[in-house]
């Protein structure tokens, strides 16, 4: 993630149960309607994304077979709230989703076949909110899932 | 000792098998990881006003302090008499023609445009010139105790009058200013008038 790209979270769980936690993001709108917010890493201003230069997940695949990436949020976004993901890779891989892509509650692949030598994945997140949002908090779990291809 | 060989042989192999067993039920083909994502909206407190010439025409609020106030159109009243004492009502721009009538033409038309509901408040910049009142009354939809008594105009932001604690986005709120005079002097003098909304 932004803080650090070169410490990795190994990650471990094999359900949603006992998926692996790391650190959560956040997405802080100043005004309203706003597009296309970047997140932040633990809501720190200095960990933000930015593109794909510095992008909210570098995957790296660490099995010894090809994965797909694929994502999901575990219940329905706040009225008003989107969230769009794309990926860039390197290596070796199928596809890579380049253009942006609404998430929701069911897996969305954004990255089919990367291979497990040399190959990464980038991953950005954007968030719009409409005119419709209402003042909140909320935090809503998103999920990685990596799968054999 | 080829016999002896031979069995150590075959334990290496049956540890090697077992080892890769287990191995292969520990490994899986599925990873998740997860994360929280928070999502901060802030209130956002936004209005608009519209006036006697065209009631579907607002202008947005954007200020957000006294100096950076967005200004609407001026509006006057337009005694005929030092003593005056039937109140009289605004006109936008100067024209009879988009004068106040009361709470169906009010001076102002405010419209929640934020994504919470929102206190209004008035309240003139300084004392108006001697001999001359200035009130103030609201009416509204379904907003929280709105200031349905005509009230003099407080001075300064301190002493603002409280139109209503509380308008819902979908509500509108009817601002009505009136004013007599009481032995004033002859004269042109103007005062601003400030409109202020806060989240609730």
């Amino acid at each position: 993630m932004p803080s650090d790209y070169s410490s990795f979270t190994n990650v471990s769980g094999e359900n949603e149960t006992d998926a692996t936690a790391y650190d959560w993001i956040s997405f802080n709108f100043t005004e309203r309607p706003q597009y296309y917010v970047q997140p932040y890493q633990l809501g720190n201003a200095t960990n933000t994304q930015n593109g794909a230069t510095q992008p909210i997940f570098l995957i790296d695949n660490v099995g010894n077979v090809n994965i797909d990436l694929s994502f999901r949020f575990e219940s329905a976004l706040p009225t008003g709230i989107t969230v769009e993901g794309n990926a860039s890779c390197s290596g070796t891989y199928t596809s890579c989703q380049s253009s942006s892509i609404e998430l929701n509650t069911s897996y969305i692949t954004l990255v089919e076949n990367i291979s497990y030598t040399d190959s990464f994945a980038n991953i950005t997140l954007y968030s719009n909110m409409s005119s419709e949002a209402t003042p909140t908090t909320t935090g809503i779990t998103l999920y990685i899932k990596g799968v054999e291809s | 000792m080829e016999h002896k060989k031979m069995k150590s042989f075959l334990f290496s192999m049956l540890l090697a098998v077992a080892l890769m067993t287990s191995l292969g039920f520990a490994a899986s083909n599925t990873y998740y990881a997860k994360t929280v994502v928070y999502f901060n909206v802030p209130s956002d407190a936004t209005f608009s006003i519209a006036m006697p010439s065209d009631y579907a025409s607002f202008t947005s609020i954007t200020g957000t302090t006294e100096g950076g106030a967005t200004a609407t159109d001026w509006i006057s009243f337009n005694f005929s008499d030092g003593t005056q004492a039937a109140l009289q009502e605004p006109y936008q721009l100067g024209s009879a023609g988009n004068a106040q009538a009361g709470a169906t033409q009010p001076i102002f038309y405010i419209d929640n445009t934020g994504n919470t509901a929102e206190k209004f408040e008035i309240y003139v910049d300084s004392s108006v010139p001697s001999g001359i009142s200035l009130y103030v009354n609201a009416t509204c939809g379904t907003c929280t105790s709105p200031l349905t008594t005509l009230t003099l105009m407080g001075v300064a932001e301190g002493s603002a009058n409280v139109l209503t604690t509380s308008l819902a986005t979908t509500d509108f709120l009817n601002v009505t200013l009136y004013a007599n005079t009481s032995a004033a002097a002859d004269g042109i003098s103007s005062r601003t008038v400030y409109l202020k909304s806060t989240a609730v």
